[in-house]
């Protein structure tokens, strides 16, 4: 199990040299002058080749992504070239509001689609599965900006209730979480009721039925539990999906998190900034991964890491 | 009981995210701005920096308006009135000019504020080593500066200056605290030293700035205790936050929602005239933009009353020159007429026929006001029988394209006289020599007249020179010209007292919040 966690932690390191690598490129290759932007839209030549001086933009392409790689050794990511604060800094002070509408999305996310998709699989093509299934297929088909907008004009200007922006308290976090979960609890609404539907078949199943274990004790205990293989596959990567999902949201509710930072630094063409992030993302994409894997062993007797 | 191991496992993660979280420091990661009873403000980004010698973005002149104070000012009509100098005198010349101070003023770090003091702000923004982004237009001219005494500040000019007195007024040329430049320049931008009647009290990016009142302030203490400057990028959360009491102003209300905001009992909805001129450039490097008569023809080919009276309401004006009426060195040299008819019968003389051409308008996309102009002008176009595609382009990505004449025909800008004077609008967008001339406009005697605009300090002289750049450059017409912009605030009723200037700025320091 170690060696299996120590092997696995090892191969990251060439995948994020590969996400460097490959983000370095497409943000250089996006047309725009940061230094032109940083010295305003009126700014003349010389102004903006100084600005260009002062940050080092000046230098050869290869030239610069050297030296990015070593300070990224040495665990610097350099620093912002709007802020001129150390990238690092400015990611740890919005990172914890997006982990936080994160975990929450992901709470909601399970509850309600976990729910929707047991509601489902009991009873297949009844109303009850077609009127769930719609419902599903409504969080999986719309996009977030659209539904984000409209639950502000609801809970915010038609009942003041909730804030509609803003990031500082609790209540802030509500209607963007609401946003992400539901959208996302869609596909693991689909996803639970197939998986369900797969094992309900099976002869173990049967057997048990026959022998006279109360239905929910049958769907609760034996078919949810081999159902969860693809269950928690699809939670892992709806994570991913959501840190993804959240850079749309934040914009939305003016949250002071990580998505808005990388909207505003890929505007800004600011490449530390938008380099370290994505580094940043990644890295905790592919730890959840491993967690995943590693939750699979939990569920599952037969799987084994050597 | 695999069932409870599976349990364990989700729980498992969920307690290492909960220390990956608590890792982040909860210290630092409640980095959250605390609002006192004050006013809320929503704008549409954060500040670049609080040096006003080295920003030269709208947002950040607007707070840092609040924080500094300058030896003159505009008051609503742009003219010209003291504020920390209480008057002052010019050569025969035109070269030196004298102020006389107001006593008994210091800045918030408790310098007092001098001569001295005027002298080494200014030194810094005319230091050419210092690469300010503001030097060209407030330190370039200067010569040297010496001082008489306590409160008498000299000015000696390389040249004289006919802006020289509305660029002092402009937020460039406020005076910073001579500690703060001696002990930390750098530091200039994220701590502002100034003797205004705000203080920064904290800024956190991407979320707000917040100012509180200096209660010291020389020119009376302010009503409200503190400004909270709001980032909200979104303008509808911007509409929603004013509508429920979130926040007291905005600028920028949609053209959509005046209207219904009208009728609500607690806004009002204020349009100020600015001194910004909406215009569609032609390259003229780029046939057949390169001969005038065409230009003059597209000039007659758009319908200015229904553009402004339909797509904007009639909230904007027809522009009657290439600046705006309240700028100094305006002059009505009027607009070209619609006149469908005649734009087809030039084209025809000058043989083009508009079925052969293929052009490329470029817009950037966060200037929202301007895209029903753009669009408005390709339909206009399209009239006469041209293919116009409509590019919609995000700003850095804009920019660039106007650095490549190959890449564009017709672009939307503005021109936005932020000095209230026309001199570095012209200098900008028309002068040949000027990088972003991206009209690429060339006339050696309008290039003349402006330079010699520039260095005429007699209103009336300048004024004379200024009507025959604007009336060449109508003739010439390197520009579609479109209307006069409108900045359109949202304020609560509760607020009271903030002065509106036409450079979408507005001052707080007798503002009111019952």
């Amino acid at each position: 199990m170690l060696s299996y966690v120590v092997k696995r932690v090892l191969q990251m390191i060439p995948t994020l040299f590969g996400v460097s690598l490959l983000c370095f490129i497409i943000i250089h290759s996006v047309p725009g002058d940061p230094a032109h932007l940083i010295a305003g839209v009126d700014a003349t030549e010389e102004q903006v080749q100084s600005v260009k001086e002062r940050l080092g933009l000046d230098r050869p392409l290869y030239e610069q992504y050297f030296s990015y790689v070593t300070n990224l050794l040495q665990g610097n990511l350099g620093e912002s070239l709007q802020s001129e604060r150390p990238v690092l800094q400015e990611i740890m002070t919005r990172f914890p509001k997006t982990i936080l509408l994160t975990v929450f999305s992901v709470v909601i996310m399970v509850i309600v689609g976990l729910f929707a998709g047991i509601l489902s699989a009991t009873k297949p093509n009844s109303i009850r599965d077609n009127v769930t299934m719609m419902f599903s297929l409504f969080g999986i088909s719309m996009p977030v900006f659209w539904f984000g907008t409209m639950l502000i004009l609801l809970f915010s200007y038609y009942l003041p209730l909730l804030p509609s922006g803003g990031s500082s308290g609790f209540q802030h976090f509500i209607l963007p979480s609401v946003v992400l979960g539901l959208s996302s609890s869609g596909v693991l609404a689909r996803l639970t009721r197939s998986s369900i539907l797969e094992v309900i078949h099976q002869d173990f199943i049967r057997t048990a039925r026959a022998k006279g274990v109360k239905e929910r004790l049958v769907i609760y205990k034996h078919t949810l539990k081999n159902a969860l293989i693809p269950i928690i596959t699809i939670i892992g990567l709806e994570f991913g999906t959501l840190l993804g999902g959240a850079v749309l949201t934040e914009t939305v509710f003016s949250m002071n998190g990580l998505g808005r930072f990388i909207i505003q630094s890929i505007e800004f063409r600011d490449y530390p900034a938008v380099q370290g992030c994505i580094l940043f993302v990644a890295t905790i994409f592919v730890v959840v991964n491993l967690l995943v894997d590693l939750c699979y062993s939990a569920v599952d007797p037969r799987i084994r890491y050597e | 009981m695999r069932w409870n191991q599976a349990g364990k496992a989700v729980g498992l993660m969920l307690i290492v995210l909960a220390m990956i979280l608590s890792a982040c420091g909860s210290n630092q990661g409640a980095a959250e701005v605390t609002e006192g009873k004050g006013m809320v403000i929503t704008l549409k980004g954060d500040p670049v920096g609080f040096d006003p010698q080295n920003t030269t973005d709208t947002i950040s002149s607007l707070i840092n308006y609040q924080i500094y104070d300058r030896l003159v000012t505009f008051n609503e009509k742009m003219e010209v009135v003291p504020q920390l100098a209480k008057s002052w005198t010019t050569s025969e010349d035109g070269k030196t000019w004298t102020f006389e101070l107001n006593t008994g003023i210091t800045f918030t770090d408790g310098t007092p504020f001098n001569a001295e003091a005027v002298k080494t702000s200014f030194e810094r923004v005319a230091d050419e080593g210092e690469n300010l982004s503001q030097h060209s237009l407030v330190g370039s001219f200067i010569d040297n500066i010496t001082t008489n005494g306590e409160n008498e500040v000299v000015f000696h000019l390389k040249a004289p200056q006919g802006a020289f007195l509305g660029n002092l007024a402009s937020v460039a040329s406020s005076i910073l605290s001579p500690k703060s430049i001696k002990e930390n320049e750098e530091g200039i931008a994220k701590n502002p030293v100034g003797t205004g009647p705000f203080k920064l009290k904290e800024f956190v990016t991407g979320d707000a700035v917040v100012l509180e009142a200096n209660k010291d302030y020389w020119a009376g203490a302010p009503k409200i205790s503190s400004v909270t400057f709001k980032n909200v990028p979104e303008t509808a959360s911007r509409v929603i936050m004013l509508e429920n009491g979130e926040s007291d102003l905005m600028e920028g209300v949609p053209i959509t929602e005046i209207e219904r905001l009208s009728q609500n009992s607690e806004l009002v909805i204020n349009p100020i005239k600015a001194n910004r001129i909406a215009y569609i450039g032609f390259n003229t490097t780029v046939k057949p933009f390169d001969q005038p008569a065409v230009r003059q023809a597209l000039n007659y080919a758009i319908d200015k009353e229904t553009l402004v009276n339909k797509l904007y309401d009639g909230r904007v004006t027809v522009a009657t020159s290439a600046i705006a009426s309240r700028t100094i060195g305006y002059s009505n040299v009027g607009s070209y007429p619609f006149d469908m008819d005649k734009a087809k019968q030039m084209l025809k003389d000058a043989g083009v026929v508009p079925g052969n051409y293929k052009f490329r308008l470029i817009l950037a996309a966060n200037v929202v006001q301007d895209k029903p102009a753009a669009e408005f002008v390709q339909n206009s176009l399209q009239q006469l029988g041209f293919n116009i595609e409509l590019q919609t382009l995000e700003l850095g990505t804009y920019l660039e394209t106007l650095k490549a004449p190959g890449k564009y025909d017709l672009f939307v800008r503005g021109a936005l006289a932020t000095t209230g004077d026309a001199d570095p609008l012209f200098r900008d967008a028309l002068l040949s020599t000027s990088a972003t001339n991206y009209a690429h406009y060339n006339n050696p005697e309008v290039d003349k007249l402006i330079l010699a605009g520039q260095a005429q300090f007699e209103p009336k002289q300048r004024l004379e020179s200024y009507a025959k750049v604007l009336e060449l450059v109508k003739e010439d017409a390197p520009w579609i010209f479109l209307h006069e912009d409108m900045a359109r605030y949202g304020i609560s009723k509760k607020v009271e007292g903030i002065t509106f200037l036409p450079t979408y700025i507005y001052d707080l320091r007798k503002a009111v919040k019952n």
